[in-house]
Order: C-alpha cells, then sequence, then structure tokens
C-alpha cells in the first residue's frame, strides 16, 4: 500500500522511528505497527506455521489472524503482538514473528497493576452504540464505564463517512466522547480490552498503559493494568466482526477485508496502487467508493451476487466502478515473494484476470459474541446474515448494536439508546432517562441483502490452497478429510483440523468452518453451530494476571517479634508455612547433629528457651463456650476447673484428626486454646463454620490472638527456677502450680498482663509465659539472664522434633495422615464416652474399627546410629520389588538422650506388632532395620515434667 | 515451522442407536471409550454402544492437562497406577495412533523439610511396588529443569524435587480420537448427541436407558461420566458419596520450547507443561464450592499465575489465550475406597479425585476389574499432609 499525501488521522508532523526485523523504518503518530509497516511498503510479514506460506496483515483489528510480532521495548520481550492493535511509538522493535513467541527472562522486573471498580452500567465497545448507550447512562447520572478497545474511540465511526444528525459521524462521536469526558459519573477506558466474563457480572480488563509508550515516556506507569469490574448491568456493544471469503490461494499478502482496507484509508492515509473488491454484500462498496473518492484506481468489485437496487451499489454504477456481478474470485497470482499481483475471476461470461496489489475481500458480518458466548449465552443462526445472533441475553446484560445482529448505523444508535435504558430500568433509575437524545443517522438508504457465507471452490479442486484459518494453516482439505473420517461435530472438525485454536482463536474462521462443515454433511447451518468460545476474548499477560504479588508480596512472610534475636543468635530458620523458625541456633564450627544435642541436653538436663510465639492461640468466650468446646473435642472441656488446661484432640466429621492442643479455661466463661502452628487459621475457621452454620443461637465468640500474644517457652528440670526469678509474684511451687495449671495477669519480667501456664511438649518440666507480642524481646532477655546461671540455652525446632520425638508426642499432620483416627494414635484414651463430640458417629464405622489400621508406634534402629530419613516405607520382606509396604517411618531422629536413633511410625496392626522388626529400604540401595516398641521412648511413666 | 499433526483417514462410524445392547455406557471421555475398548478387545463383548449427550471426549477428556503418571502413594493403587502407566506406553503402536505420548518427566518441587518429607514418603513407596522415583537435590533440579527460579530469596525457595522420569503428557485430542476409533473398528457403537434422561428398571434391575434419540434396551449399564455422576446417579435412583467442584486450566500462546519435563509444585498450586505444539498448559488448585459449570473463580487463576511467575520468571510475558475448568468428582475426605459397592444392580461409576480427572485415564477397562458389573472408582489415596511442619 502506498500512504496518501493528504487525509487520514495520522500527524504527518510528529514522525517516528521504528525497526522491523532490525531495518529502521518510519511512521506517524497514528499509525499502528501494522499501518506503519504497510505504509513503508512491508506487506510479508512472516511466514505461516506449517506450510510455510507467506503472509501479511488481514485486518485492521481484533480479527488480525497472520500480524504478529515479537515487541521488544525496555529490555524485555512480548510474544505474538497483534500489530493491529499496537499504536506506534517512538523506537518500537519489532520481529515478525507470526506464529509462536519466544520468551526470554529479562521481564519479571516490569510492573503490571491491578485496580478494583465498581460501576452501575459497563458498556463495552466505543462504536456508535456503545457511545450512545454511555452517553444515555451518563445523562441518567449512574456510574458508568466504557470500555474500547482501540486508542480512540468511534468503531465503525473511524472507518465509515457517514452523518448523525447532520453532522460527520466521526465529529458526532468525538462530541460524545468530549461529554463523557467531562461527566465526573463516567469513565472511558481506552486501549482497554473486555477480556473475560464472570458470573454475577464481573469483567476482566486489560488496560494497555506503558506498553504503548516509548521507552523515555514510560516513567512510572505500568506495562499494563487489570480492572476488576463488578457491574451491575453491562451493555455489550462490541460490535460485527467481518468474514472472508475461503476461495483458493486467498492467503497472500495483499488480501485484506473490505473493512480494514477502508480503515487504513480513512485513519493512516493508505491505500493500493488498484484495488479490486471481491463481495457478498453492500458494505463493501463502501470500499470502492472511498478508495474512488481518494483518486485511487479500483480495478473492479466483484459481487457473487445477481444486480440489485441498493443505493450503494448504484453510486458505484454511477462512478463508472467495473461491478462484475454473479462473479466469484476462483484464484490470485503473486510475485516472485508471494504478494498479490493479480485475481482471476469467473464471470458469468468467462474468466479475466484483473490487476491489483489488494484485494478487499468481505463475506459478509457477524456480530461478535465472544463475551456472551463465555458464559454460554443463547444464540440463534440468522440465515439473513450467515451467522450466530444473541437469541438471549444474560441476567444483569443488554446486546446493542452490530453484536445484536443489527448491523445499520441507524441501529447501532437505536439499539444503543434501548440498551441503556433497559440497564436503567433494570437500576431503578428509567425516570430519569433524557428521552430526546438525538440519535438519528440521516443515511437510511436501503442495502440489498448479503449472500449467504461462501467457499469458492477450487476450479482444478485442488483445496489444499483454500484457507479457512490463516493462523493456523487449516485448508478447506483439512475440513473434508474431517468429514471423510467421521467427524460431524464442528468441536471435533476443529480439534481434527485445528481450526480456531490460534492466537486469535480464529474469529475470522470459524463461521466458515461451521457452513462449510454444514455444506459438506448436507445439513442446514442452524444445525452444525460454531464452536465455543473459551475466555479470554483477547489472551492475557501472565504477569498482568499475577500483578505485583510476587517475592516477597507473593504471600506474607511471617516473622515473630524475636526474629532478630534469633538472626543475632545465630540460628538457622525454616519455612513452617507462612512463618520462618529457627531450626537450630548453630555455634561456630558445630555440625548440626552436635547442635541439636547441645540444645537437646540444655533441656533434659539443665534449662532451654524456645520462641513458640507461632503456637496458635484462640480465645473462645461466652456463656456457651464450654458447651461449645465440647462439642468439638474428644473429651471434656466443660468441667476444667479455672486456672487449670487438657490436652485434647478435634476431629472432623469423619472422625479423622484435625488438630490437638492444649485448652487452658481462664474464667468459667473464658478459655485460651492453643493449636499447632499449621492449624492456626483452619481451627478457627473450623469453629466459625459450626458457630455459623449449625449453632448460630449459641453465644460463643471466638478471636485469633496468636499475632497478639507473644509465647516462650522455658522447659527444663531448673525451668521453675528461672520462672520464679522472673515472676517473683507467682507461686510456681509443685504443689502450687501443679502441671496443666495457668495463671493470668501476672508480672512476668515486669510486664503486666503476663500468662504463665504449666505445659510440656518435651516431657520435661516446663513453662510457657505469653506476654504482649511486643513485649516479647523483653521477656527473652529476662529469661536468658535469669536462666544464665544455668546456661539456658536457646533451642528450635529440630530439638523440639527430638524431644517431642522420644517422648512419643505426635505432631499432627506429620504422624497422622488424613485417615488417621485418634484411636490409632493411641490417644483413645482422651475420649470421653459421657458425652457426643464431631467425629464420635464415625469410629463406629468398621473400617475405623479395624485392628490392621495404620497405627502409631515406637521404633528403635537395630544395629545402628543412622537415623532413618523420615518417609520412608517399612517392609516386613525385604527383596525386590514389589515389597509389601507395612507402613512408613513418620517421624525420626538421633536421640542423643537415649543415645540411638530412633522414631515413631504408622504401621499397619502395628499396636499388635511391637517386637517385631522391620527394614526401611533407602534410596541409595541399602537398608536399616528397625525394630517396634512402645511410642514412648523416655521416661515412660512421665515423671520428669513434675520435675 | 510447525509439524504438522496428522489424523487418520478415518475415525469411526456415525451409527443410528440399534434398539438395545448388551451394554450401554453413559459418557463418551476417555474412560467411557476406554471401557468400551477393552471390552469389546479383551472381552469379546462387541454388543456395545457408549452413549454421549455432546460430543465424545466434550467433558474432562478435553479439559484436563494430559499429565500422565504413576507416582502415587497408596500400596492397594500404585498397581493400577502402574499398570495404566505402562500401557500407555503402548498405546501409540496398540490403536496404531500416534497420541503423543511423551515420559518426559515428572517433577514434583518441595518448598519446605517437611514437603520434601512428604514427597520423599511417595518415592519410597514407590519404590517399594518397583515404580520408578528418584529424589533431586536443587543442583540436579538445575540441570533437570534450568527454567525454574532455585534462588534462595524467592517467597518459598525450592529444597528438592522427587522425579517420576516415565511420567509425561499425551496429546488428550488425539487419544479420544484414538480410543474412539479402536473401539468403534471393534463394533462398539459411538451414540453422539445422545443425552440420558432416564433410566428403566425391572425391579432394581436396569433395563435400559432413556435418551433424547429414544429409549435403548441395555443388559447392563456403566456410569462413566465423570464430573457428573452425582446426576447420573440420582437419575438412577441412589446417592454416590461425591461431591464435584471446578478444577481450573489454561493454555498460552504457542511458544517456542523452553520447558522439557513437567514441573509440578503442590504448595504452591501450580503445574506446567509445554505441549508438542508450543502451548504451555497449567493446572491450578481446585476450587473451593461445588459446581458443575466449567468454569472457575478468576482468583484461583490470578494465584497460579502469581505462583508460576516465582518458580518460572521466563514466563512473564507469555499469555493466557483460553481457561477453563474440567469438573471433578470428590468423595468427601478424597477417595480411598476400591471395593465393590452395592449400589444399584449393574451400573458402576468411574468417578475420580481431582488428579484421577485431570489425567487422561487409566486404560483399565480389562483390569484388574474388568466387568462393568463391578463398580470400580479411579481413585487416589489423599497424599500426606503437605503443610508445614507444624511444629509444637
Amino acid at each position: 500500500m502506498k500512504r496518501l499525501t493528504n487525509g487520514g488521522r495520522i500527524d504527518r508532523s510528529r514522525p517516528l522511528t521504528f525497526t522491523w526485523n532490525g531495518e529502521p523504518f518510519t511512521g506517524f503518530a497514528g499509525d499502528t505497527l501494522a499501518s506503519a509497516l504497510l505504509g513503508a511498503g512491508v506487506d510479508v510479514l512472516g511466514r505461516s506455521v506449517t506450510l510455510d506460506r507467506p503472509r501479511g496483515v488481514m485486518s485492521a483489528g481484533l480479527e488480525e489472524a497472520t500480524g504478529f510480532a515479537q515487541v521488544t521495548s525496555g529490555g524485555s520481550s512480548e510474544p505474538l503482538v497483534r500489530l493491529t492493535g499496537l499504536p506506534l511509538y517512538e523506537g518500537l522493535s519489532a520481529e515478525g514473528l507470526i506464529t509462536r513467541g519466544k520468551l526470554d527472562d529479562h521481564g519479571a522486573a516490569a510492573r503490571f497493576d491491578k485496580r478494583y471498580a465498581h460501576c452501575d452500567v459497563l458498556v463495552i465497545g466505543a462504536g456508535p452504540a456503545g457511545l450512545s448507550a454511555a452517553l444515555a447512562a451518563t445523562r441518567a447520572g449512574v456510574r458508568v464505564i466504557l470500555v474500547e478497545a482501540d486508542v480512540e474511540v468511534g468503531g465503525a465511526l473511524l472507518r465509515d463517512e457517514e452523518t448523525i444528525a447532520g453532522a460527520r459521524a466521526l465529529d458526532w462521536g468525538a462530541s460524545v466522547r468530549q461529554s463523557l469526558g467531562l461527566a465526573t459519573n463516567t469513565r472511558v477506558l481506552t486501549a482497554t480490552i473486555a477480556s473475560l466474563l464472570m458470573d454475577q457480572n464481573g469483567v476482566l480488563l486489560a488496560q494497555r498503559i506503558g506498553a504503548h509508550l516509548a521507552a523515555g515516556e514510560r516513567g512510572l506507569h505500568p506495562e499494563q493494568r487489570l480492572w476488576h469490574v463488578r457491574a451491575r448491568t453491562i451493555i455489550l456493544a462490541t460490535g460485527a466482526l467481518e468474514r472472508p471469503i475461503v476461495f483458493p490461494d486467498n492467503d497472500r499478502p495483499g488480501l485484506m477485508l473490505a473493512s480494514a482496507a477502508r480503515a487504513y484509508l480513512r485513519r493512516q492515509a493508505l491505500a493500493p496502487e488498484r484495488g479490486v473488491i471481491f463481495t457478498t454484500n453492500d458494505d463493501a462498496y463502501r470500499t470502492a467508493l472511498a478508495w474512488h473518492e481518494a483518486g485511487v484506481a479500483v480495478a473492479g468489485i466483484v459481487d457473487v451476487r445477481p444486480a440489485g437496487g441498493g443505493a450503494l451499489r448504484q453510486r458505484a454504477i454511477d462512478a463508472g466502478l467495473a461491478v462484475h456481478y454473479e462473479s466469484e474470485v476462483v484464484g490470485t497470482v503473486g510475485d516472485e515473494r508471494g504478494r498479490l499481483q493479480r485475481v482471476l475471476v469467473r464471470t458469468p461470461t468467462g474468466t479475466i484476470t484483473l490487476e491489483t496489489d489488494l484485494l478487499a475481500v468481505s463475506g459478509g458480518y457477524e456480530p461478535n459474541l465472544n463475551l456472551h458466548l463465555q458464559l454460554r449465552g443463547a444464540t440463534r443462526y440468522d440465515p439473513s446474515i450467515g451467522a450466530a445472533v444473541p437469541a438471549a441475553t444474560l441476567p444483569g446484560q443488554w446486546i446493542a448494536g452490530a453484536a445484536s445482529g443489527q448491523l445499520t448505523l441507524a441501529d447501532a444508535l437505536r439499539t444503543g439508546v434501548e440498551a441503556a435504558h433497559g440497564a436503567l430500568a433494570g437500576l431503578g433509575r428509567i425516570h430519569t432517562v433524557d428521552r430526546d437524545l438525538p440519535f438519528a443517522a440521516d443515511d437510511e438508504s436501503r442495502e440489498d441483502p448479503p449472500a449467504p457465507s461462501l467457499q469458492v471452490a477450487s476450479p482444478d479442486g485442488d483445496e489444499t490452497r483454500s484457507f479457512v484459518d490463516l493462523h493456523r494453516d487449516a485448508t478447506v482439505a483439512g475440513v473434508q478429510r474431517a468429514v471423510q473420517a467421521g467427524v460431524r461435530h464442528i468441536e471435533h472438525v476443529k480439534r481434527f483440523t485445528l481450526v480456531g485454536t490460534g492466537v486469535e482463536q480464529g474469529r475470522t474462521a470459524r463461521t466458515n468452518a461451521a457452513s462449510l462443515t454444514a455444506a459438506l454433511t448436507g445439513r442446514p447451518a442452524a444445525d452444525v453451530g460454531t464452536s465455543g468460545s473459551r475466555p479470554p476474548y483477547e489472551p492475557l499477560t501472565f504477569h498482568l494476571l499475577a500483578g505485583r504479588a510476587l517475592g516477597e508480596r507473593y504471600e506474607p512472610r511471617r516473622t515473630t517479634a524475636l526474629h532478630q534475636l534469633h538472626e543475632a543468635n545465630g540460628a538457622i530458620f525454616e519455612v513452617a508455612g507462612q512463618w520462618l523458625r529457627p531450626s537450630r541456633y548453630a555455634r561456630v564450627g558445630e555440625s548440626p547433629r552436635d547442635t541439636v544435642v547441645r540444645e537437646c541436653q540444655a533441656a533434659r538436663q539443665r534449662v532451654a528457651i524456645m520462641d513458640a510465639s507461632t503456637l496458635g492461640k484462640i480465645d473462645v468466650r461466652g456463656p456457651d463456650a464450654p458447651w461449645f468446646l465440647d462439642q468439638l473435642y474428644v473429651n471434656v472441656i466443660s468441667t476444667i476447673p479455672v486456672g487449670r488446661a487438657r490436652y485434647s484432640v478435634m476431629c472432623h466429621v469423619d472422625g479423622t484428626i484435625l488438630d490437638d492442643g492444649v485448652v487452658m479455661r481462664i474464667a468459667e466463661q473464658q478459655f485460651f486454646v492453643t493449636t499447632s502452628t499449621g492449624h492456626a487459621a483452619a481451627v478457627v475457621d473450623w469453629m466459625e463454620e459450626w458457630l455459623q452454620t449449625e449453632w448460630p443461637a449459641k453465644r460463643v465468640w471466638v478471636t485469633p490472638i496468636t499475632e497478639q500474644l507473644a509465647t516462650i517457652a522455658i522447659i527444663g528440670p531448673r525451668s521453675r527456677e528461672v520462672i520464679a526469678a522472673v515472676a517473683p509474684d507467682v507461686d510456681v511451687s509443685r504443689t502450687e502450680f501443679p502441671f496443666h495449671s495457668v495463671v493470668r495477669n501476672v508480672t512476668a519480667a515486669g510486664i503486666a498482663g503476663s500468662q504463665i501456664a504449666r505445659v510440656s511438649f518435651s516431657g520435661e518440666l516446663a513453662f510457657e509465659v505469653s506476654v504482649p507480642w511486643h513485649e516479647a524481646p523483653t521477656l527473652w532477655d529476662a529469661l536468658l539472664v535469669a536462666g544464665s546461671p544455668h546456661d539456658i540455652t536457646p533451642y528450635g525446632l529440630d530439638a523440639l522434633q527430638a524431644l517431642r520425638i522420644e517422648k512419643g508426642f505426635i505432631i499432627v499432620g506429620q504422624d497422622t495422615e488424613a485417615l488417621t483416627t485418634p484411636f490409632d494414635v493411641g490417644l483413645g484414651g482422651l475420649v470421653s464416652q459421657l458425652k457426643d463430640c464431631v467425629g464420635r458417629r464415625s469410629w463406629e464405622r468398621p473400617a475405623n474399627r479395624r485392628d490392621d489400621r495404620a497405627q502409631l508406634v515406637g521404633f528403635t534402629v537395630v544395629d545402628s546410629h543412622e537415623v532413618v530419613p523420615e518417609g520412608a516405607a517399612l517392609t516386613r520382606a525385604l527383596g525386590a520389588p514389589p515389597m509389601p509396604i507395612d507402613g512408613h517411618v513418620s517421624s525420626s531422629c538421633w536421640s542423643a538422650t537415649l543415645d540411638r536413633s530412633l522414631g515413631l511410625a504408622l504401621v499397619r496392626g502395628g499396636r499388635g506388632r511391637i517386637g517385631e522388626v522391620l527394614h526401611a529400604p533407602l534410596l541409595d540401595g541399602r537398608a536399616l532395620r528397625v525394630q517396634l516398641v512402645e511410642p514412648v521412648h523416655y521416661d515412660p511413666k512421665g515423671e520428669r515434667r513434675h520435675g | 515451522m510447525e509439524h504438522a499433526f496428522h489424523n487418520p483417514d478415518f475415525l469411526w462410524r456415525n451409527p443410528e442407536p440399534r434398539a438395545s445392547y448388551d451394554v450401554v455406557i453413559v459418557g463418551g471421555g476417555l474412560h467411557g471409550l476406554s471401557t468400551a475398548y477393552h471390552l469389546a478387545k479383551n472381552h469379546g463383548m462387541r454388543n456395545v454402544a457408549v452413549v454421549e449427550r455432546g460430543w465424545l471426549g466434550n467433558g474432562n477428556a478435553v479439559r484436563n492437562t494430559t499429565v500422565v503418571r504413576s507416582n502415587y502413594l497408596r500400596e492397594e493403587s500404585m498397581p493400577l497406577y502402574e499398570f495404566s502407566l505402562q500401557r500407555w506406553a503402548l498405546w501409540r503402536e496398540e490403536l496404531d495412533f500416534d497420541i503423543l505420548f511423551d515420559p518426559r518427566g515428572l517433577l514434583s518441587l518441595a518448598h519446605s523439610t517437611a514437603e520434601a518429607n512428604a514427597m520423599k514418603r511417595v518415592v519410597y513407596a514407590n519404590r517399594m511396588a518397583g515404580i520408578d522415583g528418584e529424589w533431586l537435590e536443587p543442583a540436579d533440579i538445575a540441570d533437570f529443569c534450568p527454567i525454574i527460579n532455585l534462588s534462595p530469596e524467592i517467597r518459598y525457595p525450592v529444597v528438592g524435587a522427587a522425579l517420576q522420569r516415565r511420567g509425561g503428557i499425551a496429546r488428550h485430542d488425539a487419544v479420544v480420537f484414538a480410543l474412539a476409533r479402536a473401539a468403534d473398528a471393534l463394533g462398539v457403537d459411538l451414540i453422539q448427541g445422545c443425552e440420558v434422561t432416564g433410566f428403566d428398571f425391572d425391579g432394581n434391575r436396569v433395563t435400559g436407558v432413556q435418551t433424547t434419540r429414544g429409549r435403548i434396551g441395555a443388559g447392563k449399564v456403566g456410569l462413566v461420566g465423570a464430573g457428573r455422576t452425582p446426576l447420573l446417579a440420582g437419575m438412577a435412583g441412589f446417592d454416590v458419596p461425591i461431591q464435584s467442584y471446578p478444577l481450573q486450566a489454561l493454555v498460552s500462546d504457542i511458544l517456542e520450547p523452553v520447558l522439557h519435563c513437567v514441573p509440578m509444585s503442590g504448595m504452591l498450586h501450580v503445574y506446567v507443561s509445554q505441549a508438542h505444539k508450543g502451548e504451555l498448559v497449567m493446572g491450578a488448585a481446585r476450587d473451593t464450592y461445588h459446581s458443575y459449570a466449567q468454569r472457575g473463580s478468576v482468583q484461583i487463576l490470578e494465584h497460579q499465575l502469581q505462583a508460576a511467575l516465582e518458580l518460572y520468571p521466563i514466563m512473564s510475558r507469555a499469555r493466557m489465550l483460553r481457561t477453563w475448568a474440567g469438573i471433578v468428582d470428590v468423595t468427601p475426605t478424597l477417595p480411598r475406597s476400591s471395593g465393590a459397592r452395592p449400589w444399584t444392580t449393574c451400573t458402576s461409576t468411574a468417578a475420580g479425585e481431582p488428579g484421577a480427572s485431570r489425567r487422561p485415564p487409566a486404560p483399565d477397562g480389562s483390569s484388574p476389574t474388568p466387568s462393568p458389573t463391578v463398580p470400580r472408582t479411579t481413585s487416589t489415596p489423599p497424599s500426606p499432609s503437605i503443610a508445614s511442619r507444624p511444629g509444637c
């Protein structure tokens, strides 16, 4: 194509340089990359996907099937960018990669934002229908968002010369745009595509911002912004897409949709040397007339229909254009690079050749209903336009303009206002509607009816060059093969031929594929339908969907109030859900095992200290709190005296263990519930679920306070002395402060309002002191000072594991599985026989009473100090696979206290197999032998916890 | 240039339904087609129909993420999956159809010690059963899958990975075509556009199905409509302990190859493979509400892509071309039973949990429970908790 010296909407005073495949070119502000390339004479953009044929730009909009490129800017590279939607900017650099993209490592630092918005009326598409709808809604005073994919509003007005109320349609559009821009209740988003429709009128909009700017202008702009919009009503004014015609060699650079050819003329002043029109309808005559008026030679109009009386056709005749009725393009001829040179036209009087460099094709228009179809909106086949039109709208939605199947400008203006009135009525605002919107299109001239969707048979019978889907290289021959193979359904045609599976999802291919299938199988097109539409409408960049929630913002990293102290203390941290917790406090020159041994020895022989702040803490209170906790825990909570605590387990409805923890009674109607770190949120959810769904009338209040209170555990035979030193007002003597006691509102380390409890997860005499979160460092330091005569030692999770494994204490989720009941892990004794609780019923199921269930046992490693890896399988019969699996190692450690390798395991029928020796094959081919023992390895009588 | 995918010249007849069949399979997805094919091939039952309300494969068959693997935990089910995986390797020849089965290696990433231990447990169990499994340390992962971000600075650093080298992907559309063609060739009638609207009983014995294409008599009926099992069972007058959820997936544009294995992250809820054609195929966690609508919540997609970019920064500019949801049938605690249940005489059902429905199916109609008179539940017991090591 060539650039005309006058006309168009480009700014010739603002030339922009860009590179294409490394070569420099110049375009103008107002160009897209597609128009800039066409204007620069670049018409072959790349080669097709499987057949290696040259391809060029075939449209000017969203329906583009071949014009794609890898665009590099700011160091990152974006694949498969649609050239027809990319505004030219200074320094743009693109590579013609039209069928597959490339990824590189440089994009991760870019910024993509999100916004969330609500509105009363969301209008999608700012063509004449969308503009009139948005204006009507705006005047009614409701909150409006108008979305337009293009960089400017107007839609078809940008390519068509028509008048509205005596003014140029384009000027009318500009005045509407100005009105909307001045209205405080309306937001207009251009370069924004409504891509994904959700239930209840949720819509995802992708707005290109920095991605449309030269590198120097981007500043802090995000590349794109994702809008989550929830709209009370939606008006789909998404227009219609022009359909190509299928005929031999219809894929050359130089073939283009007729509407696109017109758009390039009116917007970017691009025209061919000699154009030819091939059409099934009157609209394409507008392109011929536009060329003619711009002084471009029109070599001929090939119209498949007989002559008629429509006004547009008459104007073409009056202009002296050569119209070939009842004729078809049956082939094209290209130059050495494949670019169009001439077309072969079969006329009633014989085949003629027309020299041309641009064939503008129109197979008719069809509503762009992708969003409607995403939620399976109903459609029906409309034979008058040869395509699907909406049969009904989705709740809260209206469809206006060409998207409704009514294609004229007058229809667009009228249905736009009607849709707005419908939406406003739905909002209860109809009384405010200005009924005098002067939306009358002046050109009501009659058009002749279009011919149905068309495939031109190849004169030589070779259908391998008649393309249905230019992006996927799918041809008529491919569809024929599918039908011959037995394929009938359009979705199978798609999967057999890959029609519609490319970047543009076959926007211009689907109807042709369906009508071809209908013809080949002898069915009406209405019976064949078209393949479904999966969201999104336009591809959404991964990074856009991810937004900024990456790296540190991916998920909160939770640390305790003591984190910096731990770091200063040489702590090595591990991931515990969202938390970071110390595994151990390494000293210089110490091996990991040495560290754990040292920390364990401190706990067993003197005193050790741990940050237990991540422990889940829940305040449960209210008159019904005792009753409520009785329902959730397997043992009786309501009988716990004030100031005392009880260890318990809660179960799922199927009787399997959900979590364990210690419940402390603070007051008659107040409990302090602890959970394991990993289940803190789940237990709160669980409580709320029961309260809200089953017992809403019960007076119970559940408050998670994990991050309000920091908790420090002080364990070991000397722990009582340390506590006594920091809390001199509290009598922590053996008699006055027995195991499972709790006092609240005492002063510890000078911190008023502290809580001290006697609980133990190590089997040793142990205390937990809880203070307001920010006071934790004060408490920690005071404890270290008070414990220094006993060489108080901080310990981490590794030592905690060893200590609790030695005692046979389980960790829910590690020593239990999804199916483990309290009975399986030796906690049946907790279960009260006096009351019901959640899960109890399921224990009666025979499957939950079998004696070959996986049961908790202890084990010791025989003849070795090696620690068995956690997760290792256990078998009674070592040999070649398959070996029977008798269980697995759930917890395992080196016990410095007992000077042996030991652990816990879940073993089939394990309770009855104590003493048995099993094998644990290792990944390196060796196997360890383990002997099953009682789970409590150390201090089985539990005497040490009393100090 | 892309290699053109070549389909065979003939797939299937399009027969009118006969008055009756020895067996009517309800559901023309992968499980239904596989059941029919193996009934015909291994058991000589040729008077079989598959009735499908839409088009063959239009449910989860075209919505799964094409992952094939046998690295499951439970002793009871491992042989089933392993048998299945071995059959996948044989299908290309047996079905004479290039289903593009590609055992490129399935990599399960661990992000914490606790998760690593849970994954190692699967590796240990698999090796006991003779199923391949390896444990990779981060340095090995870098060699095996270079695009994974192994930096210790990411929010949840990768600490190791379990690898099943024989796991991989297959082309889902091709598997539908292959099984359907093979069943058709053995005389199975594949009846599409035929929705079951009711069941006929003589006492409690099923005698036929009512369909939108008329009544079809049946000696036996198999319900193989995963994703709609509760609806079908309800229509037949019995309850199943199953709830259905959307499970979303997405594909990207077609891209130059960047990924040559199938890495999965259970903790971050994302797994991805790159199809032969070049698109990234990605799966996520299932949605948390019950639904039969084949779409899910966009928040799940956003979270999934956050996870994807955490692990694979190279995917920043890849784009979501299409997204959808399959419907997975889930038992309340995730399925764990495989024994026969006396639901209704001579009906059977195949329903799976997320993993099961995500995968192309076990081609196990022939074994170990070959008769559709035996209820069969394709099931995976739950993995051990991979939540963090909870601590005290």
